[in-house]
C-alpha cells in the first residue's frame, strides 16, 4: 500500500533525467513566482507566497537529493 | 460561516479535482510520464492558486491546499533520480521529503498536532488496528506479489528498512492522506464526501500498480482507517497498520514465500 514509489522506478530508467530537469525547471517557476508576488502588497498575493512553500519546500529537497547524486557520480 | 465555506468549496470542485488527478495517474503510467508530471505539475499551481484566491471570502478553500499533496507527491517520486540510490533507501528519501511538504502545510493552515490526529485516544482500538497490518500484507501480496525489497539485506539491516517504511510510508502517507487532507475535506464537506473523495485519491494514486483489484482494495482498507481515523481521532494504529503492511508485503511475505 505504497503510493508515492510505485513502478516509478521503471518508468525514471528511461525518463530519469527528463523528469528531474522538469522538476527543477518547476522549482526554479515557484521561486520567480514567489519573488514577484513578494512585491505585490496584496491580500491574495500574500496568501499565494506563503502557500507556495508547501511546493517549494519539498522541490527544494528533491534538487538537493539530484544534485548530491549527480557528485557521487562524478566523485565514483 | 459554515454555510459560506459549504457555498464555495462546492462538490462539483471538489470531484473535478479527484477527476484531475486520476487523470494526470493515468497520463503518467499509461501515456507519458513526462506529460504526466506536466499535468500533475499544472494541477499543483492551480489547487495552489485557487486556495489563496478564493481564501479571503472562503475558509474552506483550505481544502485545495490539503490536494495539492497529491499532485506533489507523484511529482516528488517522479523526479527523484532513484535509480541512482539503493532500492532500500527509496521510501525513506520520498517519505522525508513528503514530512516536510506535510509540515509546511500545517504550519501555514496552522494545524496542531491534534488537528492532524497525533494523539493516543482509544489505544486498545488503535492496537487492534495497528495489528490488523500483518494480515493486510498477506493479503496484499496475494493481489501484487511484488519482488523482495531486502533481498541482499543482512537482518540488520532488514530491520532499519522495516522501520523506515513504517515511518515513511506508514506514517507519512497516514498524515498526508488521513490526518491532513481527509481532515481539512470532513471539515468542508462533509463526512461521506470527504472520506470518500479523499480516499479515492488514495485509490487512484496507486493505479501505477497496475492492478484493479489492487486499487478496490486500497480502497476499501483506506475507507476503513479513514473511518477509524475520523471515529477515534488518531491516526496512531492507522499509521502502524499500514506500515506493517508494508513490512508484510515488500520484507516478510515475499522472503517466506521464496524459502517455501
Amino acid at each position: 500500500m505504497i503510493s508515492s514509489i510505485t513502478t516509478t522506478t521503471t518508468v525514471a530508467v528511461t525518463f530519469g533525467a527528463t523528469l528531474s530537469l522538469a522538476a527543477t525547471i518547476l522549482l526554479i517557476s515557484l521561486l520567480v513566482l514567489k519573488e514577484m508576488l513578494s512585491v505585490d502588497s496584496k491580500r491574495i498575493a500574500l496568501n499565494l507566497e506563503g502557500r507556495l512553500n508547501v511546493a517549494i519546500w519539498p522541490l527544494l529537497m528533491v534538487f538537493l537529493v539530484i544534485v548530491a547524486v549527480k557528485i557521487l557520480e562524478i566523485l565514483a | 460561516m459554515a454555510d459560506k465555506s459549504k457555498d464555495i468549496a462546492e462538490p462539483k470542485v471538489f470531484i473535478i479535482s479527484i477527476g484531475l488527478i486520476a487523470f494526470a495517474e493515468v497520463m503518467t503510467y499509461f501515456v507519458n510520464p513526462g506529460y504526466g508530471l506536466f499535468v500533475h505539475s499544472s494541477l499543483l499551481i492551480i489547487l495552489l492558486a485557487l486556495s489563496s484566491l478564493s481564501h479571503e471570502s472562503n475558509p474552506g478553500s483550505d481544502i485545495f491546499l490539503a490536494l495539492s499533496l497529491a499532485p506533489l507527491l507523484r511529482i516528488v517520486s517522479l523526479s527523484l533520480p532513484l535509480t541512482s540510490l539503493p532500492k532500500y533507501t527509496w521510501h525513506s528519501i520520498s517519505g522525508a521529503i513528503m514530512l516536510a511538504a506535510a509540515a509546511a502545510l500545517m504550519r501555514i493552515q496552522g494545524l496542531s498536532l491534534r488537528d492532524v490526529g497525533l494523539t493516543f485516544n482509544s489505544p486498545l482500538a488503535q492496537l487492534a488496528l495497528g495489528f490488523m497490518g500483518v494480515p493486510l500484507g498477506v493479503l496484499e501480496y496475494l493481489i501484487l506479489r511484488p519482488e523482495p525489497l531486502a533481498q541482499e539485506l543482512p537482518p540488520a539491516g532488514c530491520v532499519l528498512l522495516a522501520l523506515a517504511l513504517i515511518l515513511f510510508t506508514g506514517f507519512v502517507e497516514e498524515l498526508v492522506f488521513r490526518g491532513i487532507m481527509q481532515g481539512i475535506a470532513v471539515k468542508v464537506m462533509g463526512w461521506k464526501a470527504g472520506l470518500l473523495g479523499v480516499n479515492t485519491i488514495f485509490a487512484s494514486l496507486h493505479i501505477g500498480w497496475f492492478s484493479a483489484l489492487d486499487m478496490i482494495f486500497v480502497l476499501l482498507v483506506g475507507l476503513i482507517f479513514g473511518y477509524i481515523v475520523l471515529k477515534t481521532g488518531s491516526i496512531i494504529g492507522a499509521s502502524i497498520s499500514h506500515g506493517l503492511t508494508n513490512v508484510a508485503l515488500f520484507i516478510i511475505v515475499p522472503l517466506l514465500w521464496k524459502s517455501l
